[in-house]
């Protein structure tokens, strides 16, 4: 359970504080540290373990799509988990003192808190998806940590960070999708297994690249380096932790877990030696010209990763041992460093080397922390930057490779010079600055020293407690056994000798400091991160493309676009069609009808007046009711003539508040455009009109006719469908009417009641008082007989509307309010809920909503029916009064 | 094949679409409620209508020997119902569009559109 | 079902009744939105695994009349419909929403929820049209109510567009009924059978128009933009949250169980036709400034991982659609309460202008979760739903689908991080606007939507196995029809 403890003890640390989370700074500096403490001692109780059988557990979760949290607990996945509790110790209690009087910490320290978890997931995630996740987290969080001061900049940095890291993200899951693809693995301690499957694969190559470019962005790679740099807008212990110790390895410790998958192909050396070589380059190239400490670190940082990545790219237990001692050293010496840049700011106000000098004496403890720091990176025996340096010498190295690796142990002893010596003991610059130092108290001093002391406890304790762990992990990674002996001091002369040869050459160079810095200024700099620039810019100049192309706001752009795609769709079926065409006889009363249509549709197209293109309009609905009712379908024909004069009333009212139709100038090619697309559409629809006939299957209505008078009790079958057998369209349809009306009522808006629309005739009032009635009885009998013989509740409804706007036209909108006994909506309203009714009554007395039930002639179809009439009624009386207030208000 | 029937499918879609592509707010009202009409004579003559054939009438429960579809039309009834509906509520939307827009120019209709380019430089308000 | 059919007409009617007391009214909605969720859910989780519940409506069995059927995709989809809606209806009545002030919106969005479960549930292809119809009109009105200029504008294109859709819609149904003689979606796929022929094909293929049109899918989105973000908070989470999802719903139903369009010339166009979606809107999202705006395009892009899963067509594929269906109706209604809260705190939809909302605990946290998820972030819902998808189409080797679904998520990423810079991070520009009161019903509708995607990526086995025994049934076909035919159970 040990295992659990690692990534669970600051989890529930960060709970503890999120529901705390009014605690003051010190609280929950003291429980963040305590989360980190139980990590780091659950991590270091396991060590002894992982010599033996690595402790696993597993937890199923989200298999097989994702991760199951799977744990285990290895030599190399340990290293970095104690790494991340032991410096998580150090930090927070440092953070503490920095930080001080800081807004919200307790927030800063729960982040900082899920921070160290996702990095145990990384560290000893054994599930793809589960390390994957600690990946993505550690991003997230160090966004959170980056941008905590809110200053421009530094949302500015947290936010490249963020996205180069969250790119990179999403290259590491594409890769891992492909392995997993190839492989089938589950586990990563599976993979070394499925190796030669995975390399005989032609798809490695893109799944290893993927990986690459993962892992590049993370450790801050060529030619991902350049967030790291700016992410130094985080509060330095907040640097010292995620960017120089902990996440920012996350990359080389995964490569470095897939060494034995992948290592020694070509490719791999290629990737790795290749942008370790040119991350060093790049480094090296910025640190002389860098004069703020901290940007100094990032960059040797940056190199520091090129290195490893260099190391990673050759084979052998060696090189392995040599990753697994550098990644050790680098974090102690590089966190050590960055608390005593973070103390020098707390205690002088700058980080500009030029400005520095002198404040050993205002300083000491910072002083002395300062120099163990830079001896360890130098490579100074017994340190724990010498065994790695001498181990790093044991790797098997090609040229490019070795000087690579020479260049940046020059480099490192110029950086260490300059960071951890020469503020301290160089000539002050600026006397006042030196005198006013001061150290920062305990909160600082202690991590600080504590961290260098650590640096120099893994080299003189290496040979005991870290050579056998060191070596059992770099075996595990370059999957053959190596010796754990391992030197805390120069074994022969000639090694001693060349070993502070090489730190009095770094000396020497960083002494040259401006020299440098104006030779390496002819190199070029900064390519990738105006790159990057470059690309996102590009990203957002296409967007804004698209969108101009896309939303240029022309509705006809839109609807034709619209039309044409339903075209180019259907037409993968009509390509296809074997057109054969027996032409029945077409009988003589069609062509009128059709020359009708045909004219009505012209007129509607090319009118210039709105009477005009009513008219066509309701030409070409009239011609339909036309041929409706020569087809065998009187109800349609029916419905449309009623429809249609109804529509051509409410265009009537509605048109005469929008202007004429102007003579408006279309320019000849839109003219041309819009005549292809109306052929091409109409063509479309003739062609899938013919093409419906050509199927073969008899229909399914033909079998209604029978159905509807055996089941439905009814002779007109285009009723009984409506009312019975789909009576739930038809419900539908009149929730269409409603919402149709309240829309209308809605946007037109409310007025006083219309008045008369005729002039008040005695004759026309007399009439109107006794049309009402009358409609009234001729609709409840289009309604009886609907279910038998053409009419229904619908054409019904219609009628007795007819009389009541007959009523306000001849004694205006009050008396035909008082005719209606009730507000139109709620007449509409109560006509569904009739509708309702006569379901619910089928839902109790037959089981189901809508079943009929029948009492002799009585049944729920014509209760229903009765539904659509009130409905209608109500909903046709609203629009046309609505469109008569628009009348009045309209102008 | 019912030829006329689809012919004047074709014609009133044509029309419909030459309209629904025309600059003013009354043209794409006209041009929705053909493009309407259309469908719904195209469902009609894809269901198999036949001129003169008998309506779907069972009177005293004697079945026809050969009626129309009654299913095509029950659809049809419900498409010309809801497209009363939607016609309504257009002409509704349409004069209110035009009271508050004072305009029935559709094109140069794109103050709702995402800003252009040259529109990003200052915040809106 | 019975109660998610009959109960949304009553409530609508009720909170008719009550346009006076919009008290009342409010409570009586907030309760039937509850009692229509608890029914959804007691219908998702009543289902047996391979069970496919039929319901013959007024005792005419299929394919005579017309049927619901809710196999488990179907039941879960109303069921999170229906919870959003009521997480809406919630976030209706917090004091900064203009829903609040009109008492049309209740019925309204009543009306609009019964339609889209009804869309999600109907068997019956005409049925559907019928729900497509009510829920349109429904939303037209939303959509209008209360005027303006810009939303009068908007309203008009996404009037237009989505009627144009409608005939689509009507002309394709009656090519199939024309063609196969029937109109239940069971019948029509045993009529069709694997190989539609080119008569079918045509009249899907006006199907497929209407519903990609529906579902906003590149090109026919143009309406989505240019009129989303004129609506009220709660309306566009309903919005957001449905109609379009409403729309790839019936692109599954129609490509994989009525028409499958596996040998069709169709199937590489949708394919092609998803990765233009995804990109599109991703990139439009990008150079957006606006809160709503943003989300707008974003709800493209997603529409775009769903299609893609639906193009793929394999039973993992369809599984990755199906998840991210799920999640995602969660998540963007989320981020619209959220975006419509940010932006009465602050005063204004432009992210430039906003600022310091971190200082508001649960609305930031409700953010983080909802824009964590929408950009894949693990471990939530996002993550899983974008893992799925990308693990099914590396598994037909379309190495396209998958850079493209990847490089989408980064700019995803990329537009929350825009978000959260501006409107969380950073200080307000200017003083703070005074917080605007009575905001506390949208903040528990918001906490309860993240705490859903939370439960997500918590479940996200559960979850994860249920979408692939859904996607293996959707892929068979047969236990659809049979369940359907045979009769009900």
């Amino acid at each position: 359970m040990l295992i659990a403890a690692i990534v669970l003890a600051p989890v529930l640390a960060a709970a503890l504080l999120a529901v705390a989370a009014r605690s003051g700074a010190r609280i929950a500096a003291l429980v963040a540290a305590g989360g980190c403490a139980l990590s780091a001692g659950a991590a270091l109780a396991l060590l002894p373990s992982a010599l033996l059988v690595p402790e696993t557990l597993t937890v199923p979760w989200a298999a097989p799509l994702g991760p199951d949290l799977a744990l285990r607990a290895d030599a190399w996945g340990l290293i970095l988990a104690s790494l991340v509790g032991i410096v998580g110790l150090c930090i927070t209690i440092y953070a503490a003192g920095y930080l001080h009087g800081a807004p919200d910490l307790p927030r800063l320290f729960a982040t900082l808190l899920v921070f160290a978890a996702a990095m145990q997931l990384i560290a000893l995630g054994d599930d793809p998806w589960l390390v994957f996740i600690g990946w993505e987290l550690t991003s997230v969080c160090s966004y959170l940590l980056v941008l905590h001061t809110r200053r421009p900049e530094a949302l500015r940095a947290a936010t490249t960070a963020l996205l180069v890291t969250g790119l990179g993200g999403l290259s590491l899951l594409g890769g891992l999708v492909i392995v997993q693809q190839i492989t089938g693995i589950e586990r990563l301690s599976e993979l070394p297994t499925a190796r030669d499957h995975l390399l005989a694969h032609p798809w490695m190559p893109a799944a290893l690249i993927a990986i690459v470019i993962g892992c590049a962005t993370k450790s801050a790679l060529f030619p991902f380096h350049f967030w790291l740099p700016g992410a130094m807008a985080a509060p330095t212990p907040i640097s010292a932790y995620l960017h120089a110790a902990t996440m920012v390895k996350a990359g080389i410790f995964l490569l470095a877990r897939l060494h034995p998958a992948f290592g020694g192909t070509a490719l791999w050396e290629a990737l790795l030696g290749g942008l370790g070589a040119l991350t060093v380059l790049a480094a090296a190239r910025r640190l002389p010209s860098t004069d703020d400490l901290k940007q100094l670190l990032a960059w040797s940082t940056v190199l520091a990763l090129g290195t490893l990545a260099v190391l990673l790219s050759l084979d052998g237990a060696a090189a392995m041992l040599a990753v697994v001692l550098l990644l050790l050293a680098h974090a102690a010496y590089k966190g050590t460093l960055f608390l005593v840049v973070g103390a020098i700011d707390h205690g002088t106000g700058t980080r500009l080397l030029p400005r520095l000098g002198g404040l050993a004496r205002a300083m000491p403890w910072t002083a002395a922390s300062g120099m163990l720091g830079a001896a360890s990176m130098m490579g100074l025996p017994p340190f724990a930057g010498f065994v790695a340096k001498e181990q790093v010498k044991l790797a098997e190295a090609g040229w490019l490779a070795s000087s690579t690796l020479f260049l940046s142990a020059l480099a490192l002893v110029a950086v260490a010079w300059w960071v951890g010596i020469r503020p301290f003991w160089h000539r002050a610059a600026e006397p006042p600055l030196a005198e006013q130092a001061h150290e920062g108290g305990l909160a600082l001093l202690v991590p600080t020293l504590a961290l260098a002391i650590l640096g120099l406890l893994f080299g003189v304790a290496g040979a005991w407690i870290v050579a056998p762990l060191a070596a059992r992990a770099a075996a595990d990674l370059a999957g053959s056994a190596i010796d754990a002996g391992l030197p805390i001091l120069p074994s022969t002369a000639l090694q001693a000798a060349s070993g502070f040869a090489v730190i009095a050459c770094g000396i020497l160079l960083a002494e040259q400091r401006e020299r440098l810095a104006r030779w390496l200024s002819l190199l070029p700099n900064g390519l990738s991160a105006r790159l990057w620039d470059h690309a996102l810019h590009a990203a957002l100049a296409a967007g804004r493309a698209v969108v101009h192309v896309t939303q240029h706001g022309d509705l006809r752009g839109y609807l034709g676009v619209a039309l044409l795609s339903g075209v180019a769709l259907a037409g993968f079926g009509l390509a296809d069609i074997a057109w054969t065409l027996p032409v029945s006889q077409i009988p003589l009363w069609m062509w009128p009808i059709a020359v009708l249509l045909v004219a009505g549709a012209l007129m509607a197209a090319a009118a210039r007046t709105r009477l005009a293109a009513i008219a066509g309009l309701g030409a070409v609905g009239y011609g339909i009711a036309l041929l409706f009712v020569s087809h065998g379908a009187p109800d349609l024909a029916f419905t449309q003539v009623v429809v249609e004069t109804l529509t051509v009333v409410l265009f009537v009212l509605a048109f005469r508040h929008l202007p004429e139709l102007r003579a408006y100038a279309l320019l000849e090619r839109r003219r041309a455009v819009n005549a292809v697309i109306a052929v091409a559409s109409g063509a479309a629809a003739t062609a899938l009109a013919l093409a419906a006939e050509t199927g073969t299957v008899p229909h399914l209505g033909d079998r209604l006719i029978a159905a509807a008078w055996e089941r439905g009790h009814g002779a007109n079958a285009v009723n009984v469908i409506l009312v019975d057998i789909r009576a739930l369209d038809t419900f539908g349809e009149i929730t269409v009417l409603l919402l149709a009306a309240i829309g209308v009522s809605a946007l037109v808006t409310a007025g006083s009641a219309p008045r008369p629309l005729l002039a008040r005739s005695p004759i026309l009032s007399a009439a109107s008082r006794l049309i009402l009635p009358l409609a009234t009885l001729f609709a409840l009998w289009l309604w009886w007989r609907g279910h038998h013989q053409p009419g229904g509740g619908f054409i019904a409804g219609l009628c007795v509307a007819a009389g009541v706007v007959l009523v306000a036209a001849a004694r205006g909108g009050i008396a035909a309010r008082r005719a209606l006994l009730a507000p139109p909506l709620a007449i509409a309203a109560s006509g569904l809920a009739l509708a309702w009714l006569a379901g619910a009554v089928g839902l109790i007395a037959g089981g189901s909503f809508l079943f009929p039930h029948w009492l002799g002639p009585f049944g729920t179809p014509l209760l229903f029916d009765l539904g659509v009439l009130v409905l209608v009624l109500g909903v046709v009386v609203l629009t046309v009064e609505q469109m008569l207030i628009a009348e009045e208000g309209g102008t | 094949m019912n030829v006329v029937l689809a012919l004047l499918v074709g014609v009133l879609v044509a029309a419909g679409t030459w309209l629904v592509l025309q600059p003013r707010l009354l043209h794409l009202v006209l041009g929705l409620g053909l493009l309407g009409h259309a469908a719904n004579l195209l469902v009609f003559a894809a269901g198999g209508a036949r001129p003169g054939i008998d309506p779907a009438f069972a009177p005293g429960g004697s079945l026809p020997a050969q009626a129309a579809d009654p299913l095509p039309q029950a659809l049809i009834l419900t498409a010309i119902v809801i497209g009363f509906g939607a016609t309504a509520f257009v002409l509704g939307l349409a004069w209110r569009a035009f009271r508050e827009l004072g305009d029935d120019h559709l094109p140069s209709w794109r103050g709702s559109e995402p800003p252009l380019e040259d529109e990003q430089t200052e915040p809106r308000r | 079902m019975t109660a998610i059919l009959v109960l949304p007409p009553v409530i609508a009617l009720l909170a008719l009744a009550l346009l006076r007391w919009p008290a009342i009214q409010r409570r009586v909605s907030i309760g039937g939105g509850g009692l229509l969720a608890l029914a959804a859910v007691n219908l998702a989780f009543g289902l047996e695994p391979g069970e496919i519940r039929v319901w013959v409506l007024g005792g005419w069995p299929a394919p005579l009349g017309i049927v619901w059927v809710a196999d488990r995709l179907a039941a879960a989809l109303v069921a999170v419909a229906a919870f959003v809606g009521a997480a809406a209806l919630v976030a209706a009545s917090a004091g900064h929403d203009e829903a609040r002030q009109h008492p049309l919106w209740h019925p309204l969005a009543h009306l609009l929820l019964w339609a889209v479960c009804g869309a999600f549930l109907t068997g019956d292809l005409f049925n559907l049209f019928v729900w497509f119809e009510v829920m349109l009109m429904a939303s037209f009105v939303l959509m209008a109510l209360g005027g303006g200029r810009e939303r009068l504008e908007g309203a008009v294109k996404y009037v237009a567009m989505n009627l144009i859709s409608s005939v689509l819609f009507l002309c394709g149904c009656g090519i199939l009924y024309g063609v196969c003689g029937t109109l239940n979606a069971a019948d029509l796929a045993r009529v069709i059978g694997a190989r539609p022929e080119p008569a079918v094909l045509a009249g899907g293929g006006c199907l497929l128009a209407a519903f990609l049109l529906k579902s906003a899918a590149f090109p026919l989105f143009a309406w989505l933009p240019a009129s989303y973000h004129t609506t009220t908070p709660a309306t566009a989470a309903l919005f957001s949250a449905l109609l379009t999802k409403v729309g790839v719903y019936a692109v599954l139903r129609l490509t994989v169980t009525v028409m499958p369009i596996a040998e069709t010339p169709l199937q590489p166009l949708l394919l092609w036709l998803s990765l233009a979606t995804m990109v599109v809107g991703v990139l439009g999202a990008a150079t957006q400034m606006e809160l709503k705006r943003i989300l707008a395009f974003h709800i493209i892009s997603q529409v775009g991982y769903m299609l893609l899963g639906i193009a793929l067509g394999s039973a993992p594929a369809l599984a990755a659609a199906a998840f991210y269906l799920i999640h995602h109706i969660i998540v963007k209604s989320n981020l619209f309460l959220i975006a419509g809260l940010a932006a009465a705190q602050g005063g204004s939809d432009d992210v430039r202008r906003l600022g310091g909302l971190r200082q508001h605990p649960a609305l930031y946290a409700g953010f983080i979760i909802a824009a964590g998820s929408l950009a894949g972030l693990p471990p939530l819902s996002g993550f899983f739903a974008k893992l799925a998808t990308v693990r099914a189409a590396s598994e037909l080797a379309q190495w396209t689908a998958v850079v493209v679904a990847l490089l989408v998520g980064f700019f995803t990423l990329y537009s929350m991080l825009k978000i959260h810079r501006e409107v969380f991070a950073k200080d307000a520009p200017s003083s703070p606007a005074a917080a605007s009161t009575g905001s506390g019903s949208a903040l528990v509708a918001i906490v309860g939507l993240a705490a859903v995607t939370v439960g997500i990526g918590i479940a996200a086995g559960t979850l994860w196995r249920w979408a692939l025994s859904v996607g293996a049934e959707l892929a068979a076909r047969t236990p659809y029809i049979t369940a359907v035919l045979g009769g009900p159970r």
